[in-house]
This record gives C-alpha cells, sequence and structure tokens, in this order.
C-alpha cells in the first residue's frame, strides 16, 4: 500500500470543459511541449489546430521543442485517431401504430465507431504501429478524449446500430439515449481506473442544466414551465440527454474549465481550477485559480504529478492570454512575450 | 437398497452430467441446474436429481410464460439456422412459423393451445416472430460461421473449470467440474464476437428490466463460456429481449457486461455452491429455501413442499412427470 507521500504511481485524470470556441484543443500543445506523449482520439476532428500551434514558427511551441530535444514527429510522440462519421442520406424504417414507417432520413451510415474507439483503447494502432493497450501506458502519456461529448453521441450510434435503427430520430422511452449514457458511464469507470496508469483528459462542452426542480431539465424547459421564474441553471459536461451530465464530474478528481473572458481582440482566454460561470471545477492538489491557456494543462499535469517545469517553460511560451494576474504567481514566471505573433492570445488560439 | 440409493443409482446409469463415484453429485453443471441449486437446494433436488417436471393436463396448467420462451426460442433458432445456410428470409420465416404452428396445436385434442395468460398465446407468439423478423429483416448482427461452415446457434459448449487454473475445481473423487451448455447464437458485429440471449417478457424494456442482468447467474457463466469456448475475443452478451403485450410486441437489445473483477467473484462463488453441492449430495438431504417459493410466479413444487413428507412421493408420481437433465449432451 503506497504511503502518505508516496507519488511514485501518480497520473492525472482530468475532465476538461468549455464551451465551443474557448482553446481547448489547442491548451494541449502545452502538453507535447512539456514532454508528454499524447494519444488523442479526435471526435471533433479539432487536432488541425494542435499541428499548427505544434509546428507552425509563428507560435513559440516548435523552438521551444527544438531547444529541448523534444521531435513532435517523432513515432509515438503524437499519435491522432480521427473518428468520423459520415452522414448520408438513408432509409429508415421505424415502427408507429404497429406498422413499419420507412422514410429517408440525411443519418450516420455506419456505428461503428464507438467499437473503434474501444478497440484502440485496447490496443492503439497507428499506421500500422501498435502502441500497446492503454493500461500498458505509463504517467509519461496523455490520453485524450476529445470531445467526450461527441464520442457519447457515437456511443448512441452504437446501439441505434444494434436496434436495427441507426439514424432514427424517434428515440421511443429515452432507450437510445440512455443505452449511450450508460456505455459513456462504463467508459468513465475505465479510465479512471487506478488500473489506466496513464494520464487521462476528458474534455467536454459544457450544457447549462436546472436542477432545481428535482430532475435535471434544460433551462428552455423551465422557462416553458414558469415563463416569469428566474433561473440559474449549472454547466456540466456535455454528454446526450442531460441524465449523465451532472453525475459524470463524480468519476474525476480533477475538473477545469476553459474559458475566455471578453469577446473583443483583447479577449483572454484562461484555465480555471475553481467555479466559474455557475460551473463547478475541482482539484485534487493546491492549484492555482486560473492559468494561461498557452501553458496551463503542463503546469497543472505536472502539480498533479509533483513535478516541476523546465525553468524557461513559462517564460518561452506563456503568450499574452498569460494575462499578467493570479496564474503568474505559482512560479513566478510569465509576462506577455515580445515575440508573440499577432492572434496567438485570443483567435489563433480557438478551438 | 433404498429407495434414494435406486435413484442415485438410476441417476449415475443415465446422465452423463452426473458423478460415477458419488452419488447424486452434479458434475457437469449448466446454468439452470446451477440457476436452480441456487434458488433452491430442494428444487434443484427434485428437478435436476429425480427429474420431475410439471405434467401438462390431470388439473395442473403448463406454466405459459416458461412453454411461450422455449417455442420462442427453438422457432427464433430454426429460422437463424435456415438465414445462415442461404435460405431467404420469407423461406426462413416460414419455416420458423410453421415449427410455431405445429407446437401450439394440442395434436391429443386437435385444437390450439389454450393459454392461460393473455400476453403469451399462440396469436403474440406467431405476430411476435413476424414482427421481429421483420424488424430486423437485415439484421447488423451476424450469425458466426464455425469453421466447419455450421452457423453458431444452439452452439453446445463443455469446458473443465480446472482448465481456468484453478485446481479447486474437482470433485472429491477426483472427477473434474465442467461448466457446460448452449448459447442461443454467436454472432458478430463492427468485427467483434458476441453472444445473443433471447429473453421474452411482458415487461417494460426499460434500465430497470436489464438491470436484473447482473448479477445474474447465466449471463456470468455465458461470458465466461464465450471467453473460454471462444477464446477471449468475445466481447460478451448482449440480451436480444422482446416485450410481448396483447396488441403488440417491442424488441430492445442491449449488451451486458461484465468486468474481469466479476468474473473472478462469480467464480469464487462457484467454488463455495460446489461445495455446498458436495455437502447436499454427502448426506442426502437437499434443504428447502422457503423464501424463494415465490419467486418468478411461484416454483411448480410449491404442491409438493406445501404438503406432508409422508405423501410427496405420491404427489410427485401423481402429477409430474420425470425426465433426464442432462446438460453435457448437445443439443
Amino acid at each position: 500500500m503506497p504511503g502518505l507521500y508516496s507519488t511514485e504511481t501518480e497520473s492525472a485524470k482530468i475532465l476538461l470543459l468549455g464551451d465551443s470556441g474557448q482553446g481547448k484543443t489547442g491548451a494541449k500543445a502545452a502538453l507535447v511541449a512539456a514532454g508528454y506523449k499524447l494519444r488523442m482520439i479526435d471526435t471533433d476532428r479539432g487536432f488541425k489546430i494542435l499541428r499548427s500551434l505544434l509546428t507552425d514558427p509563428h507560435y513559440p511551441y516548435a523552438a521551444y521543442m527544438k531547444k529541448h530535444g523534444i521531435d513532435p514527429g517523432e513515432p509515438g510522440r503524437i499519435s491522432y485517431i480521427p473518428i468520423d462519421v459520415p452522414m448520408e442520406i438513408t432509409q429508415v424504417t421505424t415502427r408507429r401504430e404497429n406498422k413499419n414507417v420507412t422514410y429517408d432520413i440525411l443519418a450516420p451510415t455506419s456505428a461503428a465507431a464507438w467499437s473503434k474507439v474501444l478497440g484502440h483503447l485496447r490496443e492503439w494502432k497507428d499506421d500500422g504501429v501498435s502502441y500497446g493497450s492503454i493500461t500498458d501506458w505509463g504517467n509519461d502519456v496523455v490520453l485524450d478524449f476529445d470531445t467526450l461529448s461527441t464520442l457519447a453521441e457515437l456511443a448512441k450510434y452504437w446501439n441505434q446500430g444494434l436496434n436495427n435503427r441507426l439514424g432514427a430520430l424517434e428515440d421511443d422511452h429515452g432507450r437510445d439515449t440512455g443505452a449511450g449514457q450508460e456505455l459513456v458511464k462504463r467508459l468513465a469507470i475505465k479510465i479512471t481506473s487506478p488500473l489506466v496508469k496513464c494520464n487521462v483528459i476528458a474534455t467536454t462542452h459544457i450544457t447549462r442544466i436546472d436542477l432545481e426542480r428535482g430532475a435535471p431539465l434544460s433551462p428552455e424547459q423551465v422557462l416553458r414551465q414558469s415563463p416569469t421564474k428566474i433561473i440559474e441553471p449549472r454547466g456540466f459536461p456535455t454528454i446526450i440527454g442531460r441524465a449523465l451530465s451532472p453525475i459524470l464530474p463524480k468519476y474525476w478528481n480533477d475538473s477545469f474549465i476553459v474559458h475566455r473572458r471578453g469577446s473583443s481582440a483583447t479577449a483572454e482566454r484562461r484555465i480555471y481550477t475553481r467555479p466559474i460561470d455557475n460551473t463547478d471545477a475541482k482539484n485534487s492538489v493546491w492549484l492555482e485559480e486560473s492559468y494561461p491557456l498557452s501553458t496551463g494543462l503542463a503546469e497543472i499535469l505536472y502539480a498533479l504529478q509533483y513535478k516541476t517545469l523546465p525553468e524557461d517553460f513559462l517564460s518561452s511560451l506563456r503568450g499574452k492570454d498569460n494575462g499578467g494576474d493570479s496564474g503568474s504567481s505559482a512560479t513566478g514566471a510569465g509576462g506577455p512575450n515580445p515575440n508573440r505573433p499577432s492572434g496567438f492570445g485570443s483567435g489563433g488560439f480557438a478551438r | 437398497m433404498s429407495l434414494l440409493e435406486t435413484v442415485a443409482q438410476v441417476t449415475a446409469e443415465t446422465n452423463s452430467s452426473f458423478s460415477a463415484e458419488i452419488p447424486n453429485l452434479q458434475i457437469g453443471v449448466d446454468s439452470t441446474s446451477l440457476g436452480n441449486f441456487k434458488t433452491c437446494p430442494r428444487l434443484y433436488y427434485y428437478r435436476h436429481i429425480l427429474g420431475y417436471g410439471r405434467r401438462s393436463g390431470a388439473g395442473v396448467e403448463e406454466n405459459p410464460h416458461i412453454k411461450f420462451g422455449h417455442i420462442y426460442h427453438a422457432a427464433s433458432e430454426r429460422y437463424d439456422q435456415e438465414r445462415a445456410n442461404g435460405t431467404s428470409h420469407e423461406g426462413a420465416l416460414n419455416a420458423a412459423l410453421f415449427f410455431a404452428l405445429d407446437e401450439t396445436w394440442d395434436h391429443e385434442r386437435n385444437e390450439p393451445w389454450q393459454s392461460t395468460e393473455p400476453t403469451k398465446t399462440r396469436k403474440t407468439l406467431l405476430r411476435t416472430l413476424v414482427w421481429y423478423y421483420e424488424h430486423f429483416r437485415d439484421d447488423p448482427l451476424k450469425t458466426l460461421v464455425l469453421r466447419d461452415g455450421t452457423p453458431a446457434v444452439e452452439l453446445s459448449f463443455r469446458f473443465a473449470l480446472a482448465e481456468l487454473g484453478d485446481e479447486d475445481f474437482v470433485a472429491p473423487s477426483g472427477e473434474p467440474y465442467i461448466l457446460c451448455g448452449h448459447l442461443d447464437r454467436v454472432v458478430t458485429w463492427n468485427d467483434e464476437l458476441w453472444i445473443v440471449d433471447k429473453k421474452t417478457t411482458k415487461a417494460q424494456l426499460n434500465d430497470a428490466y436489464f438491470s436484473h442482468y447482473n448479477p445474474d447467474n447465466q449471463m456470468s457463466l455465458y461470458t465466461l463460456a464465450g471467453q473460454v469456448v471462444l477464446h477471449s475475443d468475445v466481447e460478451g452478451v448482449i440480451i436480444d429481449a422482446v416485450q410481448v403485450m396483447v396488441n403488440g410486441s417491442r424488441f430492445q437489445r442491449k449488451p451486458i457486461a461484465r468486468t474481469a473483477g466479476q468474473l473472478e467473484e462469480w467464480l469464487t462463488d462457484l467454488k463455495f455452491f460446489l461445495r455446498m453441492m458436495e455437502a447436499y449430495a454427502r448426506v442426502g438431504y437437499w434443504p428447502q429455501n422457503d423464501k424463494a417459493c415465490g419467486n418468478y410466479g411461484g416454483c411448480e413444487f410449491i404442491p409438493i413442499c406445501s404438503a406432508d413428507p409422508l405423501v410427496r412421493d405420491d404427489l410427485l408420481e401423481a402429477f409430474y412427470t420425470k425426465r433426464v437433465w442432462d446438460p453435457l449432451q448437445p443439443r
């Protein structure tokens, strides 16, 4: 049994929440720059921004990695599995009033994506090279689901396919949604298990849910019922339906929010470790209240693993999005990078 | 030789699943016999050692749920066999329907089966078969074809539990315990192997219904069996459930998962149950579990257990029929 001060086997299991365009995917560039191997299930097809950040000389990561001997093109350093489910016009048959009704609909063409993801967790294969099972990996690896929200849709398709109604719009008694939620819950249990020793980031979008009435309702539902009611919906991970969203965070000890303050060119994106905008966050070790997006995930992961970043990491990589406030005090480094290309801090970092 | 000794001798001579050395000790265990033993040792004794089952007629009604389920399973098996052998959907469905029509015809009285349960009738059976195979006409689950060309339908399996690396799975006589049974259907789905088990119910097919299968003796046993006899490639068991109502039938499939830890726990428990079987067989006494009599609409042996012990043998002879339950016999 590990002792109180035993940290040798520490790995981080992070739930990373953020609305679309806040910079969730781009934030992972810092992990690669910090030396982690990144294995990404890319259901949102957002890898392009990460490639740009890590290879384009306008951004500081390529120069930093070169200086520190980190080759992002090295086999196994970054491996991403794009998961795509094409939509086609398909004939769907459903039962209405005890009769089969067939109609054309734009629907997913395959239910195999969920199985494909599970297959990679069992044995991660990229370009014919096997990297073993996720249970074989150490804590120098980050397994990233980008995003779990989209992956949940694929779980629903899997169940629809199993029941021979792939793409059906009707969801009798919410069975397809419920089955998808159940599959995602099991996945959460699996990837947060101590048997998985690598770091795991489950990236999700944010859904606003009202819990005041005993059941998870959308703000629209509440307002339809009580148009004059003042509601304060809370932010939860977006997972098909609403039933699983408030429950999912319990599987993670660390939950952070990527959030942009402001909307102009001076907008600032940061990773928050404290509740913000009625969305809960939590951390298992002491962390700053927020971190700059350009370095934040690496700072957090290093803190969760009781490690110290190289001295020049922050000074080399922090951009305008640092903001110079609470995020810089943990290491004493930071401040705006005078060599930062325009757009790095806000628009160029969004995904 | 006492009556019990005679029964034990006859059982051993005619039932290959029982020990040749220890009277009344079952060596080849399947999910039904193990499940009944777990439910009530006396039920297990009557049904699997003495081999009694309810006799239809003579004032004793058949359990319509069990009859419906048996015919639905067997008719489905015919459809799956025909389809796997290249027969068209219509041809396979006709074969299944002819079978169901014949099985639900009382040839002695020359009249259709009169069910006492409104949801489980000849009409609802035929309708369910037609609707199911209409809905799954292009079934994404494809029946696995074995190396010898036969479809994996009603696939019989057996393996010695000691093969799992635990020498405790051996009877005191030295005979190895065997786990055996029959898998409804093995299919491929998204390049994965799954075991499909069909279920019929009048209950709603919601989470509450499917939650009955975890924990569940049969599902744990089938998952384990799949991993052993089909190697570790099998993903798990899919419950292929049908809700049969008076005016309609609904279908829902759901995978039932077991973790390695859950299977390990099930095996540990099995070891204890086998030790209990040995103990009861040794003393020749199978106690009643009087808290299970009302399960699933009531045990078929309630009339026996509720009678005075002195008259039970006569009641069994009068109202029950005998057959050999030998799960080691392939179907």
